[in-house]
This record gives structure tokens, C-alpha cells and sequence, in this order.
């Protein structure tokens, strides 16, 4: 999460992901940290406004996660 | 003055350009909304089959901290989101103690590395705020 304070607010970015251990197809034995998943969020606002960004990425990965997967 | 107006323009554009989302670029009138479809299919694929996730937050600006927000803070509520949704979560501490639950059972070193990356919450992913 990077932000800059600018006066008040803070210009800033989130960025969710899922990281997992993953394979390259041009060598299956390495194993490497890739993120399978990602969703970022720009924006100018307050601490309050950050939390937001942060709650509305996660909604995101789980409306995602459940569509893949129907409990 | 013209010079910096000119230059915000050709920024402006760029981003206009290179950043909406994928369908908005390929379909800018959204007349195909299979095509909506088909790229919220792809990005869904790889989440098919999660066992479940630990939440893991790498960096907060020091003075986002000074307004009295924390990682563990942010990890907090991320878990407790993505446990009401019924996805199975795990700290690092719960995998510190499957490990050594292994480790008492299984003692050898050679085993253990194989079970860690197949079962339990240290074969969760991270969910990864950065």
C-alpha cells in the first residue's frame, strides 16, 4: 500500500493479490511466487477512504473466489 | 505554461488509453457482453480449487500509521472479511504449529517439506496486500 500525503488527504494505491507457489511450463521442477490473482485501487481521500479502497478489493476477490467456487 | 498543458494532455491520454479495464478497451461500447464474460471467467479460473488464503500485508506508508492504522490492523479485517464469506483462513502461527505438529509426528526432514507444500495452512496462498 503506497500513499502520499497531500495537505489532508493522502494520494494513494492498494493492490490485493493472491500469491501462490506456481510452475513455469518451460521447467516444471522450479517452483516460483506468482501472483495468480491481482486487483488495484488508485485514489485521493482520507484514512477512512483508504480502508474503503482496501474493503471494496477484497469484496471483489470474494465475489471471484465464490464464483470459481459455489459453496 | 502551453508546455506543461501540453504535457498533462499526452499524460491524461495515455492513461485514458493504456488504463481501463480489459473488456472497456476491447469493447469500448460494451456491445459484446460475452466477452464481459469470458475475461471475468479467466480471471476467476485460477481461484478454482483454493484451499484457503492467509492474509499478509507488506507495507503502510509511516504516515498512514500516524492516523492510527496498522498492518495488523488492515490483516485483521481483511481475515475477518474473507472468514464471513465461509473461505477458510490461516495465520502464520497456525502454520508455525502444523509444522511442528508434523515435525513431532513425522521427524523426518525429507517428508515434511513434501507434506508442508501439499496439506495443511501452509499450502494456503497468500491473499497479499501491497
Amino acid at each position: 500500500m503506497n500513499a502520499h500525503r497531500v495537505e489532508h488527504d493522502f494520494v494513494y494505491s492498494a493492490r490485493l493479490q493472491i500469491l501462490e507457489d506456481v510452475s513455469p511450463e518451460r521447467d516444471p521442477s522450479m517452483i516460483v511466487q506468482a501472483a495468480t490473482w491481482d486487483k488495484g485501487a488508485v485514489g485521493i481521500g482520507t484514512v477512512k477512504d483508504i480502508l474503503k479502497a482496501v474493503h471494496h478489493l477484497v469484496r471483489t476477490f470474494i465475489r471471484d473466489y465464490l464464483s470459481a467456487n459455489p459453496l | 505554461m502551453y508546455q506543461k498543458i501540453q504535457v498533462s494532455i499526452i499524460i491524461l491520454g495515455f492513461f485514458i488509453l493504456y488504463c481501463p479495464p480489459k473488456t472497456q478497451a476491447l469493447d469500448p461500447l460494451g456491445l459484446f457482453p460475452e466477452l464481459k464474460d469470458a475475461l471475468d471467467q479467466q480471471r476467476r479460473k485460477p481461484l478454482r480449487g483454493f484451499p484457503g488464503v492467509v492474509a499478509t500485508i507488506e507495507h503502510i506508508y509511516p504516515d498512514i500509521m500516524l492516523e492510527g492504522l496498522s498492518a495488523e490492523h488492515i490483516r485483521q479485517m481483511v481475515t475477518k472479511l474473507v472468514k464471513e464469506a465461509g473461505i477458510k483462513t490461516a495465520t502464520v502461527e497456525d502454520c508455525a504449529m502444523y509444522v511442528a505438529d508434523l515435525r513431532k509426528r513425522l521427524g523426518e526432514q525429507g517428508q515434511l517439506d513434501r507434506k508442508v507444500l501439499t496439506e495443511g495452512p501452509c499450502a494456503f496462498p497468500d491473499l497479499y496486500v501491497t
